[in-house]
């Protein structure tokens, strides 16, 4: 029944350009898009409208002229990027010296003031070689700001040219770390003889003590960097899956999963149908085994099972997959306070995941989620093993109070996942305990900035990309909650560093190490002074 | 998942650079296996074609007799050897190495280089037992570039647009060439030969699509055409070609507009409605909300399209639970010439739900593979951009299915999973025979059940492949029934492995009158991207004749698909 819903995905009903902010108000933004350096006019120019959550857009005309009309009174932003087919400016938002980025529009208001001065990108034209200096085609090359740690998102459709050259754009100055894979999804299955291979490995450019050297983009125009790929050693992974009776399973399905730098990807499947299988050339690095038996197109796996690997300098041999009977929970959410909050059907509804205790691997690994549905239930398919629960979109002022799975606390325990469970009972309230603070630096003073983070002492928890969080004020105070009572790893950080975090598991490593333990209790109220961590 | 077998790519033949990604094989080493005077062993250099300069750390594979492969590296003078080799048939091929893109993958004895690498290319050397041969040397030939800007109207460069490079009407298999900031672009590892390149630009821009416009960039092809007839080739010899500039063309864009009726005849309050191009990408896709039941769909390019409104239905694409509003849809094909097309009514209905039942003929049930049988509604493949997209069905332990949630469309019933030997005989619908036929299951009342029919009383054919007269391994036979109206449900493209001996197996097929004809990986991509060449090929064809139990093995000759 839902053969039919990549219809809509492909007609792309998701975005509706053009019938965003509700038309027939009587106000106005108008304004002019022009070269920050030059100060001439950018024809075409793509702007974009946001009353949150929605969005419409426009092109400047001849003179860099754009102008939405008939906007209802409200809190608008307004960005400008390239013209279609473009690749010269770096997106930019319109800024009010005074009064910030928000334009609070009046009835019959028109304000023709919001103009936008593009600056030109900068481009890292990187050259990647192999260790004898031969030119490495069809290679990935990613990027990350070495200020924030975050992905730099650029085009993933190109690879390397057959002389080793990318061009990466459009790029803000700045610093910025660049690797090199030779491609994912690049392993093999292959037979029982053994083959030690030597080949190119994902390679960040260092310098010579090894440590990640940076690329410098200085303005506009091109920098160029080479970037010399590694070779090494690859492993073979092998072993058998057991199914729930503890004999080698004869119709495994049995895929490898490859986890690289935050991004999960690449299967590529083996079993013989003795319960063993075997990959060969594997580059070190981590991954998931995940065997599944039964299952139709209709109904998923009877049995499942998944093993996170990490291969770093020797074989894995003789591994066992164990595979268990995979259940359904069921589970309802309740709302426990004065008021539900209001749920906007457009924004993400309240996701609910359970990931294996040890699965310490990027990416989604064994995780298995459900969405809150508008009745407040949610199911959860497919799960098996012994599980923690984590949750992401917790509406504003809400935190997760409870989580029980028939008659069992398992709020902050590890359960094991069984036929017999019953429903799962999740409870948020906005009544948790709360932190609140100063968070300065060294010296006592303000860094303008700064998040302050509450993670859980746990680290079987940290695999939740979600975690309570606030902003430090211009005064350095920050108010943290709700929060349940509990063990937390408090840490103040550079907030442009917060997107590295959630795509970064070892970023939330490197956290906690500077963070300050505290202990709360429901309905306690804590104060703290933090030390700015850089 | 099991997946129907019908609208299935054929088997994607690899790249050259993909080449070393999928032949790491063990390498019989002399410390692997046990010293034997059978043994025997190959050597060779690998050089470049023309300066004889050797190549290190090429990759050369060995094929043996059985299909395994070895794969090992050239040392710095571009040696390479194989060792404790059984005697027996054997290829070689070469490649510049991994991820490089320098050189042509080369098959040892074959006069051109290759654009990737056969599943059981024909074997060059031929080793007696404890035969050391040598001097098995390969050139290989430079890989060629073209390379050129992309301009819009006013000469202006345009970046992220996407490159296609065209080697006798059939895309070279290349990955995602954009132009680059500068409008810069650089095809790559190509052959020598004649080549078109064409580009296309979505015209969106990062941020998401843009707003309607009066005119849109079409596809074009260098140096300004947007027909195949006005391209110009480009002969690509022995060196990089530069300044293969593309200047694109822009088409006027016209409306879709009208009104969507949901059901029960009432106008479709924010309905869904969205124009997908069919055989072109040429409009872009776009949705709109109807206000009133009124739909208006601004700039789209002329040519096909589907039109494709929806109401109702789960909220998100993994919500499996009953939807607020039951999901009403139509899909309604149009053509846009030169003019908008106003006064549409799309007129949504309720999904169908069709019982069935499927027979084993004789009343015995054979084993069912592991993942059980199911029922599809497969599209013709004649409805591009709809072939991926079947409803599927298990067939439960009592054989009975259910149907359900589909919408009116050209469709037919297919049966996947069945085991080995047997095949559809027949699908009823009512009292309606529908074998092999598409049929849009909305037009007749969803009562009545779906009878399939499956027998064992079938012929297991396979074909001996004739590449002028000598087998061949590198060419597939393909099979379909004489009867033109079954051709838009023929599955011409089943996975079938070939052996040695040039060998592949037919399948299992009703008794009956069939064509059938060998073609070349290209001619046979080429009917896959082009399913309306079926005809030419009927014209080349052999007409054979199966019988019930026929398992004989019959000589196939390879067919040139004719050129148009």
């Amino acid at each position: 029944m839902t053969a039919l819903l990549p219809f809509l995905l492909v007609v792309g009903f998701a975005q509706e350009p053009g019938s965003g902010p509700a038309p027939a108000g009587t106000s106005e933004i108008r304004g002019r898009i022009t070269d920050a350096e030059s100060g001439l006019p950018v024809p075409g120019a793509v702007v974009r409208l946001t009353a949150f959550p929605e969005s419409m857009l426009t092109t400047a005309d001849g003179e860099g002229r754009y102008v939405f009309r008939a906007l209802r009174p409200g809190q608008y932003l307004v960005s400008a990027e390239n013209p279609s087919h473009r690749a010269t400016y770096l997106p930019g938002g319109y800024v009010d010296p005074l009064r910030g980025s928000q334009i609070a529009l009046r009835e019959r208001e028109v304000r023709a003031d919001v103009d936008i001065a593009l600056r030109r990108a900068g481009v890292l034209e990187v050259r990647v070689v192999d260790d004898v200096g031969e030119p490495v085609a069809r290679s990935r090359v990613t990027l990350r700001s070495a200020a924030t740690g975050a992905r730099i998102f650029v085009d993933i459709r190109r690879g390397t040219d057959d002389r080793g050259v990318i061009r990466l754009y459009p790029l803000p100055p700045g610093d910025y770390t660049v690797c090199a894979e030779p491609g994912i999804g690049r392993v093999f299955t292959g037979s029982r003889r053994r083959a030690p291979r030597e080949r190119l490995l994902r390679t960040c450019i260092t310098d010579a003590e090894g440590a990640d050297r940076t690329a410098t983009v200085s303005g506009p125009g091109t920098s160029t960097v080479e970037l010399r790929m590694r070779r090494g050693r690859t492993y073979s992974i092998s072993g058998t899956v057991l199914d729930a009776t503890g004999t080698p399973s004869s119709d495994a399905f049995v895929s490898l999963e490859i986890h690289s730098d935050g991004l999960s990807s690449g299967f590529s499947s083996a079993g013989d149908g003795s319960g063993r299988f075997a990959y060969k050339d594997v580059p070190p690095g981590e991954y998931g085994i995940a065997a599944r038996s039964g299952g139709s197109y209709q109904r998923p796996p009877v049995q499942e099972g998944y093993l996170a690997l990490r291969v770093v300098a020797s074989d894995l041999d003789d591994l066992t997959v164990h595979m268990a009977p995979t259940v359904e929970v069921k589970g309802r959410v309740t709302f426990e306070g004065p008021a539900e909050p209001s749920l906007d059907p457009r924004m993400s509804p309240l996701m609910i995941s359970a990931r294996l205790v040890g699965d310490q691997s990027r990416g989604n690994g064994s995780t298995q989620s459900g969405h809150m549905y508008p009745d407040r239930t949610f199911a959860i398919q497919g799960l098996f093993g012994r599980r923690t629960f984590a949750f992401a979109n917790v509406p504003r002022g809400w935190y997760v109070k409870s989580v029980h799975l028939g008659e069992r606390d398992v709020t902050d325990v590890p359960v094991e996942i069984g036929k017999a469970d019953g429903e799962l009972e999740v409870v948020l309230s906005t009544r948790g305990a709360a932190v609140s603070g100063r968070a300065l630096d060294g010296l006592g003073n303000v860094v303008p900035g700064i998040r302050v983070l509450a993670l859980p002492a746990d680290p079987d928890r940290w695999w939740a990309r979600e975690f309570p969080s606030a902003a430090v004020s211009k005064e350095g105070r920050f108010e943290l909650g709700p929060l349940r009572g509990g063990d937390y790893l408090l840490v103040a950080f550079p907030a442009v560093r917060s997107m590295a975090l959630y795509q970064d598991p070892d970023e939330v490593r490197r956290l906690a190490k500077q963070a300050e333990r505290v202990s709360v209790q429901d309905g306690e109220r804590l104060e703290v002074l933090l030390t700015v961590q850089r | 998942m099991p997946q129907p077998e019908v609208g299935r790519t054929p088997t994607p033949t690899l790249a050259v650079g993909a080449l070393c990604l999928l032949l790491q094989a063990a390498v019989p080493t002399s410390r692997d296996v046990t010293p034997s005077p059978d043994l025997g062993a190959i050597s060779g250099r690998v050089t470049e074609q023309g300066s004889g300069r050797p190549i290190a750390r090429a990759a050369v594979v060995l094929i043996g007799g059985s299909g395994e492969r070895h794969e090992i590296e050239t040392d710095p003078d571009g040696r390479y050897e194989f060792t404790g080799l059984p005697p027996g048939r054997y290829a070689v091929a070469a490649s510049p190495g991994e991820l490089r893109a320098t050189h042509l993958l080369q098959l040892l004895g074959d006069p051109e280089p290759r654009a990737s690498l056969p599943a059981r290319p024909r074997p060059a050397v031929t080793l007696a037992p404890g035969e050391v041969r040598t001097g098995a040397d390969i050139a290989l030939t430079r890989a060629l570039a073209i390379e050129g800007r992309v301009l819009d109207e006013n000469g202006e460069p345009m970046s992220g647009v996407e490159i296609a490079v065209l080697r006798e009407g059939l895309p070279h298999p290349s990955d995602g060439i954009l132009s680059d900031d500068r409008g810069e672009y650089r095809a790559f590892g190509l052959p020598p030969g004649r080549y078109r390149v064409c580009a296309f630009a979505d015209g969106s821009g990062s941020l998401g699509p843009l707003p309607a416009s009066d005119s849109r960039f079409v596809r074009t092809c260098h140096p300004s055409a947007t027909s195949e007839t006005t391209a110009a080739d480009v002969a690509v010899v022995d060196m990089d070609i530069a300044s293969i500039d593309i200047r694109m063309q822009r088409s006027g864009t016209y409306s879709l507009s009208g009104v969507v009726v949901d059901a029960s005849g009432a106008p479709a309050t924010r309905a869904r409605v969205g124009a997908v191009g069919v055989g072109h990408r040429g409009g872009g896709d776009t949705g709109v909300h109807t206000d009133e039941g009124r739909f208006d769909i601004d700039g789209l390019i002329p040519g096909s399209y589907m039109l494709i409104a929806s109401l109702g239905g789960p909220e998100t694409p993994d919500d499996r639970r009953p939807p607020a509003r039951e999901h009403e849809m139509a899909f309604v094909p149009v053509e846009i010439g030169h003019a908008d097309v106003d006064g549409l009514t799309i007129t949504l209905s309720k999904g169908e739900k069709i019982a069935g039942r499927v027979r084993f003929e004789g009343g015995q049930r054979p084993p069912f593979t592991r993942r059980g049988i199911s029922v599809f509604l497969g599209s013709p493949r004649d409805l591009p951009g709809f072939g991926g997209l079947p409803v599927m069905t298990d067939v439960e332990d009592d054989l009975t299915f259910v149907l359900e949630g589909f919408f009116q469309l050209p469709r037919f019933v297919g049966l996947s999973g069945l085991p080995d030997g047997w095949v559809v005989a027949s699908v009823r619908h009512g009292d309606r025979d529908i074998t092999g036929q598409v049929v849009e299951f909305s037009a007749n009342p969803g009562s009545r059940p779906i009878e399939i029919s499956v027998t064992n009383r079938a012929a297991r054919p396979s074909a001996r492949i004739l590449d002028q007269g000598q087998p061949s391994t590198e060419h597939h036979a393909v099979v379909f029934p004489v009867d033109p109206a079954r051709w838009r449900t023929a599955n011409l493209f089943p996975e079938a492995p070939i052996s040695t001996e040039g060998v592949m197996p037919l399948g299992t097929l009703l008794p009956g009158e069939y064509f059938v004809a060998a073609l070349s990986p290209q001619d046979r991509h080429l009917l896959f991207l082009e399913p309306e060449r079926l005809e030419d090929l009927a014209r080349v064809a052999d007409r054979v004749t199966f019988g019930e139990g026929d398992r004989q093995t019959l000589d196939v000759r390879v067919r040139k698909l004719p050129r148009r």
